[in-house]
């Protein structure tokens, strides 16, 4: 998880949380724009209209216009109602500028005689007739102005604040409760890919009874049969080592028998049984390594190894070999490297290559062997190259030169006591489980030259 | 004659192995069961034990385990070819030697011979009784005991001559042929790493430390070294 905005937790903490703010947020502004004049205030304001108007009456009757004129500011003061005062005849009698739209709603009220509302505005227009005690028709016209927004936008503001928090922890929670058995699973399944075929998804998980359970018996039921398939895998290399290695241990003490009571004429033939049984011999081992290799069934542990020594340590065993069929190997560079593998598969996968080499050099020429630190992209490698002096091998076939029995097409080195044809094949396998590549090429001056580069 | 135990599960190889021996001066009583083999090799009957570790039932190493339990009897164990777990983990346990299956008989005979050769109490010889004292090993030739500060370790045979080799020639430089030569009894042959891996097993059990510098040096490409600076044994 290298950018966290990546992580399925983050994605849906985040999502929900947003959604649930914008759901919030547009709701209340859906609310606010389309909500009609806040009822309660109105209809207050409108059941006060028909006391309102009669006080007026009585005021002016009894005091005059300037009393009137003040008590109308009193009630716009308390109640933001703004209202006038008109006579019969629709002059105002408190100086106070009628609203618009005041005139027709007048002449309704006058000729129905009853109160009349005007709603098509913002804001609310009543006119009310209304008769004194002293039998005088007025006209009282109130206008209701509609509840300013900004009144009510802090209580919610509040209320965003506290949807935002409850909201988050709510998110928080179930952005956990979605991804923790995923992470879970997560580090089993590395588990089981790192070779621990008894890992398994805990109880809790497998228990549970959502969809994420059924995923975790799902993955404990396929880790149960790759744990059955890999161990009888095992067993059967194990029984086919066995009995295949039975009847060839058995073949060679016979061979024995039958040189200690034969002639010397006998001898060459021997001598020739023993060879080919040495090759069978050598055969099964190769394959066998072969298919540990390639089934990834391999247990052995892993250490620090010392490249350096490692390439010189073959190198002279090759080389005490080389000397008795009159060639040698080399070793030309090395530098310090330190490398974590396997050692055993390492070292053969290393001699595989010398000793084929050696086996392709011509009589009186010795095999290069050399080890380089190399940096590129980023990263350091081990470059242990093998470089023989034959004739190398035709361009197509450099790369199938690591396939299991593969033969150039010119095999005359199959006389020659050539090899079993699975030593580079296990090189190949080996070096790549140690996250390298070999890579083969024919060198300018002649023979083949093998590179086997390793991460360090 | 001899007489050699032979614990392997394959009668007709057994038959074959008892065939070839007898000329060469062995006679061979073959068990083909874990169990009865150790009942067998404990009665001090045997001169030396040749032991698969592919066993049917109980397994090779148990039964060198419960052999080691009772009795330094020499074992030579048959191995896997190329299985260098089961050879590091035989030798760990304390066999003699080791010989990869399917082997060859003349080699089987060779290394009858020499690990009877290193059993043999060396009492004849010109040292009747002597002790090989060095920096915090002491060496009992008679007894064959080591102690390392006082303590008794647990050595195997090829191990006690190995160490013996190096004690006597400490400081200077012993060739891995001639320790191959000498502890083996053979001749060195190239890839192969079993003196390494015995010297590793001595490694561990007397520790890699000897005076804050290394015990048994490694000379890459020539042989071991014991104590680089020690002075000569007394």
């Amino acid at each position: 998880m290298k950018n966290p905005f990546r992580s399925l937790y983050l994605k849906i903490f985040i999502w929900f949380w947003v959604a649930m703010i914008i759901i919030n947020v547009a709701t209340f502004a859906i609310f606010a724009l389309t909500r009609p004049t806040p009822i309660r205030r109105s209809w207050r304001d409108l059941t006060q209209v028909g006391p309102n108007a009669q006080r007026a009456a009585e005021i002016y009757e009894q005091s005059g216009a300037a009393a009137l004129t003040s008590a109308l500011q009193q009630t716009e003061k308390s109640s933001g109602v703004s209202a006038t005062f008109f006579d019969e005849n629709g002059k105002e009698l408190s100086g106070r500028p009628a609203p618009p739209g005041a005139g027709e709603l007048i002449e309704r009220a006058v000729e129905s005689r009853e109160i009349e509302f005007n709603f098509a505005g913002r804001d609310t227009l009543v006119a009310r007739p209304v008769v004194s005690s002293q039998g005088q028709r007025y006209m009282y016209v109130a206008h209701i102005p509609r509840t300013p927004f900004q009144q009510t936008l802090q209580p919610q503001l509040l209320r965003l604040l506290v949807i935002l928090v409850i909201g988050g922890i709510f998110c928080f929670w179930l952005a956990r409760y979605l991804t923790t058995p995923l992470l879970k699973l997560r580090t089993t399944t590395n588990e089981l890919a790192e070779g621990n075929l008894g890992a398994r998804v805990a109880d809790r998980l497998a228990k549970r009874r959502d969809e994420v359970g059924q995923l975790g018996r799902d993955f404990n039921g396929m880790a149960e049969r790759l744990e059955s398939m890999v161990k009888a895998q095992q067993r059967l290399l194990g029984d086919i080592s066995h009995e295949l290695r039975s009847p060839l241990a058995r073949l060679g003490v016979a061979l024995g028998l039958a040189r200690q009571r034969s002639g010397v004429e006998a001898n060459g033939a021997l001598d020739r049984i023993e060879r080919e049984s040495d090759n069978l011999n050598e055969m099964i081992s190769q394959l066998l390594e072969l298919t540990r290799l390639e089934s990834g069934t391999d247990v052995r542990k892993r250490t620090t190894i010392d490249l350096s020594s490692l390439v010189r340590d073959v190198a002279e065993d090759a080389d005490y070999e080389a000397r008795g069929v009159n060639r040698s190997v080399q070793v030309v560079w090395t530098e310090r490297c330190t490398i974590s593998g396997i050692e055993d598969l390492l070292r053969s996968a290393v001699e595989n290559v010398v000793r084929n080499a050696v086996r392709f050099t011509p009589e009186g020429t010795a095999v290069e062997v050399a080890l380089q630190r190399q940096h590129g992209g980023g990263a350091n490698f081990a470059v242990i190259s093998v470089r023989d002096r034959g004739k190398g091998v035709p361009e197509d076939a450099l790369e199938k030169i690591f396939r299991p029995f593969y033969r150039a097409e010119d095999a005359r080195d199959r006389q020659s006591g050539g090899g079993t044809g699975l030593g580079l094949a296990i090189t190949e396998r080996a070096v790549r489980m140690h996250g390298g590549s070999v890579k083969a090429e024919n060198a300018k001056d002649g023979g083949l030259s093998v590179e086997m580069r390793l991460k360090l | 004659m001899e007489r050699v135990l032979v614990i392997d599960d394959d009668v007709g190889l057994c038959e074959l192995v008892g065939e070839y021996l007898q000329p060469e001066g062995y006679t061979v009583e073959a068990i083909h069961n874990g169990e009865r083999g150790i009942d067998r090799a404990l009665s001090n009957e045997h001169d030396l034990v040749v032991l698969d570790v592919m066993l049917p039932g109980t397994n090779g190493f148990d039964v060198l385990r419960r052999i080691r339990a009772r009795s330094r009897i020499p074992v030579l164990m048959l191995t896997a070819r190329g299985d260098d777990v089961d050879r590091i983990v035989g030798l760990e346990i304390g066999a003699d030697d080791y010989l990869p299956k399917p082997f060859n008989p003349r080699e089987l005979v060779a290394r009858i011979r020499a690990v009877l050769r290193r059993a043999q109490p060396i009492e004849s010889a010109t040292t009747a009784r002597e002790t090989i004292r060095l920096g915090d090993i002491e060496m009992d030739s008679n007894t064959r005991n080591v102690r390392r500060s006082g303590e008794i370790v647990e050595l195997t045979g090829v191990e006690y001559d190995l160490l013996e080799i190096l004690l006597r020639n400490a400081g200077q430089i012993v060739k891995r042929e001639d320790l191959v030569k000498e502890v083996l009894g053979r001749e060195l042959s190239p890839f192969d790493r079993s003196i390494d891996m015995h010297v590793s097993n001595l490694r561990k059990k007397l520790g890699h430390q000897l005076n804050g510098l290394e015990r048994i040096k490694t000379i890459r490409g020539v042989g071991y070294i014991y104590g680089a600076t020690a002075e000569k044994p007394e």
